[in-house]
């Protein structure tokens, strides 16, 4: 099949791969008189290897984009490719595959599992994915080191901080080596300082790693780590910028450069 | 584009499962506690049920046979001592007992001819109070009124009682008793006065019978020569025309001493002397010196036997009993007074047999704690399930599949329903042994029936296993067909 051109936003110098794609997204909530559009004909393109941001106002459809982009809910109406794989044609176990091993989740309220340790919550989907225990460990402990929580894998949830256990999430988010983070307003639940020092994380895993990362957010301050805004209104993609076109239309935004 | 390279994901053993259900149920321990005591509840009503059930029925039919024991000798005693009335003659043809039937035989000078007649009226007869029996109460007094079967049979040899009788009975639209109005006609007024007649005749020579071994043993009674010489007794019976097989005569003396024992002790209590020295004994006012107290307190110790004796002395009225006798009747009495009120009336013997004995309304009421006790689990998991929304959506995110969730409640309520299995079955074991102890004290039968009763601790507890997945099938439904975009849902 042919794939439609990205949208005419795009700078044809940031083409690169692509590893998010939608097209004509539609969903519909409802039906006749009474059906109500969250999504209506969304193509959007999101590269490997990009921080992209996605911004919108409450009920713009902007969760129900990122459920979609995410594997989490089908479509009305149009087609969802991840990594050139058409969501909509996988059955419930190669969904369960994709999820566990190319998306990594990243909720507002880091939905740790209460009764299981940082290491036990970073192992699970290593379970999932059939890792061995003594390799689930081991990968375990990296990855709490890599967001500095090595020495407190054995604390549970309700002993650390809203950072801490958003940082857990973190690492448990990136537990099979995903290509992709969705992160959902991560930073939400957070104060100022810890909300940088996540943002900053997640900024360093898509340096570091190579990572797509995408996430939701209200935070003005991720404008300025992420390659690309994508804005959502009314269903629709009304908008995607890149950072460097948003700081000549707006200048300095938040507190630092 | 790439052709679509999705991959299935892996199926995980249950050993995960179980570890996370473990898991999820100790960081809840509370609840999961409550869930278990549920289970436990329930576990414990129908081990404590069925435990109850085998440990009684087999006390009762143990108890039984000791009392049926007991009446076999007393009924031997009696037919050397008097002739049975004709209702028992008839019931030994019915039953075709053959020693008895031999006896009559000989004693009534009945040839071969006779005895099949006999045998016919009295089949005839059977059949006739199993119809009437098979009517309802209510139908059996109208047609009968207040008179037994034997009685409505005399009745019914007048033509106009009759007539009356099988108008009821088509009002009643059953069938004709014996099948045609001729057959009962034929019944009533030949067969049945002609087979009185026969019954009549066994009684005269059984009388005659008792009359002869009387006389060959006068002038003392039979219980007395029994006691002395049991073995002469066995030989004037033979020789009197008494058929004795099955007669233990040296059990059937001792039996006869014991009765006569007793009957001497119960008779002391006629001599006012004797009963003033007793309620003196006794510290009760003369009035409340009975039988049952006198019994009971010869029973309670050899001290108070030889006290006993020691009163029969010195009243000169009575010669003294032997204490230790004395002591041993008592307490056999009393014993087989208690087992007479533990089991008054023979018992279904057969009943044991189906489902631990268990009666209907007991299986009814298991049937509703059941019912009660899924119900309140599958509550529970469903509350469970609720509050784990986040929960169960995340683990979808990370790669759990829908099976994987299913399997982990189904586990989580295995778990509890073993732990509240093990618990109840044991509590219910407990309860049912309190209860029997309380109920049957030292006749209650639990070695015999050990097997029986741990079959049915371990039925308690697979029960309770099964009930709780049962429960849990519902809720874990739920939880598997949950969507994993609940994860992102902020609450």
């Amino acid at each position: 099949m042919t794939v439609p051109q990205p949208s005419p936003q795009t700078d044809p110098a940031e083409r690169r791969a692509v590893i998010v794609r939608t097209l004509n997204l539609e969903k519909v909530y409802g039906s006749g008189d009474a059906a109500t559009y969250a999504l209506n004909g969304v193509d959007s393109a999101i590269y490997r290897g990009e921080l992209i941001a996605i911004m919108g106002p409450s009920g713009s459809g902007k969760s129900t984009y990122f459920n979609m982009i995410g594997a989490l809910d089908a479509p009305t109406k149009g087609r969802i490719l991840i990594d050139e794989v058409d969501v909509a044609q996988l059955s419930a176990a190669e969904l369960a595959f994709l999820r566990c091993r190319k998306i990594g989740y990243i909720f507002q309220s880091y939905n740790l599992i209460r009764y299981m340790t940082a290491l036990e919550n970073v192992t699970v989907p290593m379970t999932f994915s059939g890792t061995s225990p003594e390799e689930a460990h081991r990968r375990g402990m990296e990855l709490l080191d890599l967001v500095g929580l090595g020495e407190r894998w054995q604390h549970r949830p309700i002993e650390m901080s809203g950072g801490q256990q958003q940082r857990v999430a973190i690492a448990r988010s990136l537990a099979n080596q995903p290509q992709i983070l969705l992160a959902d307003e991560p930073t939400a639940n957070l104060d100022l300082k810890t909300g940088e020092e996540i943002l900053g994380i997640l900024r360093r895993i898509n340096e570091e790693r190579g990572v797509t990362v995408i996430c939701s957010t209200h935070d003005h301050r991720l404008l300025h780590l992420c390659h690309r805004i994508m804005w959502i209104r009314d269903g629709k993609v009304e908008r995607v910028e890149r950072r460097e076109d948003l700081r000549i239309k707006t200048g300095k935004i938040g507190g630092e450069s | 584009m790439k052709e679509i390279v999705a991959k299935d994901q892996v199926d995980l053993g249950s050993a995960r499962c179980v570890q996370l259900a473990f898991a999820g149920m100790v960081f809840r321990l509370f609840r999961s506690l409550i869930t278990v005591a549920i289970l436990g509840m329930a576990v414990a009503f129908l081990a404590h049920m069925l435990a109850y059930s085998v440990m009684s029925g087999e006390s009762v039919r143990r108890i039984w046979l000791e009392l049926e024991a007991d009446r076999t000798l007393g009924v031997q005693l009696r037919r050397l001592e008097s002739p049975d009335p004709a209702a028992t003659i008839l019931t030994h043809w019915q039953r075709r007992d053959d020693s008895r039937m031999a006896e009559h035989r000989a004693w009534a000078g009945l040839n071969e001819a006779d005895a099949a007649e006999i045998q016919r009226i009295a089949d005839a007869v059977r059949v006739f109070e199993r119809t009437i029996h098979s009517f309802s109460p209510r139908q059996r007094a109208i047609l009968a009124g207040d008179r037994g079967t034997l009685e409505l049979l005399n009745a019914l040899a007048d033509a106009s009682t009759r007539e009356a009788f099988l108008e009821r009975n088509r009002q009643l639209e059953r069938t004709v008793p014996l099948g045609s109005a001729e057959a009962l006609t034929r019944l009533a007024e030949e067969d049945w006065p002609a087979l009185q007649k026969s019954l009549a005749r066994v009684r005269a020579g059984h009388l005659r019978a008792t009359g002869t071994l009387e006389a060959s043993l006068s002038p003392q009674t039979l219980g007395e020569t029994l006691i002395a010489t049991p073995g002469r007794v066995e030989e004037l019976a033979a020789a009197a025309g008494f058929d004795l097989q099955g007669m233990d005569f040296p059990r059937l003396a001792a039996f006869a001493g014991d009765a006569r024992l007793q009957r001497r002790i119960e008779e002391t209590l006629g001599s006012m002397v004797i009963r003033r020295a007793l309620s003196r004994s006794l510290n009760v006012p003369v009035a409340d010196v009975h039988n049952l107290r006198l019994l009971t307190w010869l029973a309670d110790s050899p001290g108070h036997a030889e006290e006993f004796d020691a009163l029969l002395a010195e009243a000169e009225a009575f010669e003294p009993l032997g204490a230790a006798d004395v002591h041993r009747v008592a307490a056999r009495a009393l014993h087989v007074r208690r087992l007479q009120r533990l089991v008054p009336e023979a018992p279904d013997l057969d009943a044991a047999d189906s489902l631990f004995g268990l009666d209907t309304s007991a299986r009814w009421l298991i049937l509703l704690a059941f019912l009660v006790c899924v119900i309140g689990v599958a509550n529970a998991m469903l509350m469970s399930v609720t509050e784990r929304f986040t929960e169960i959506a995340t683990m979808k995110c990370l790669g759990a599949m829908d099976k994987f969730i299913m399997l982990m409640f189904v586990f989580e309520a295995a778990i509890q329903g073993l732990l509240g299995g093990i618990f109840g079955a044991v509590l219910g074991l407990v309860l049912a042994w309190i209860r029997g102890a309380s109920e049957f004290g030292n006749t209650l039968a639990v070695a015999p029936v050990l097997g029986a009763v741990l079959i049915a601790a371990l039925s308690a507890l697979g029960i309770g296993i099964l009930l709780a997945v049962l429960a849990a099938v519902g809720p874990s439904l739920v939880a598997a067909r949950l969507a994993p975009m609940e994860a992102m849902r902020v609450e």
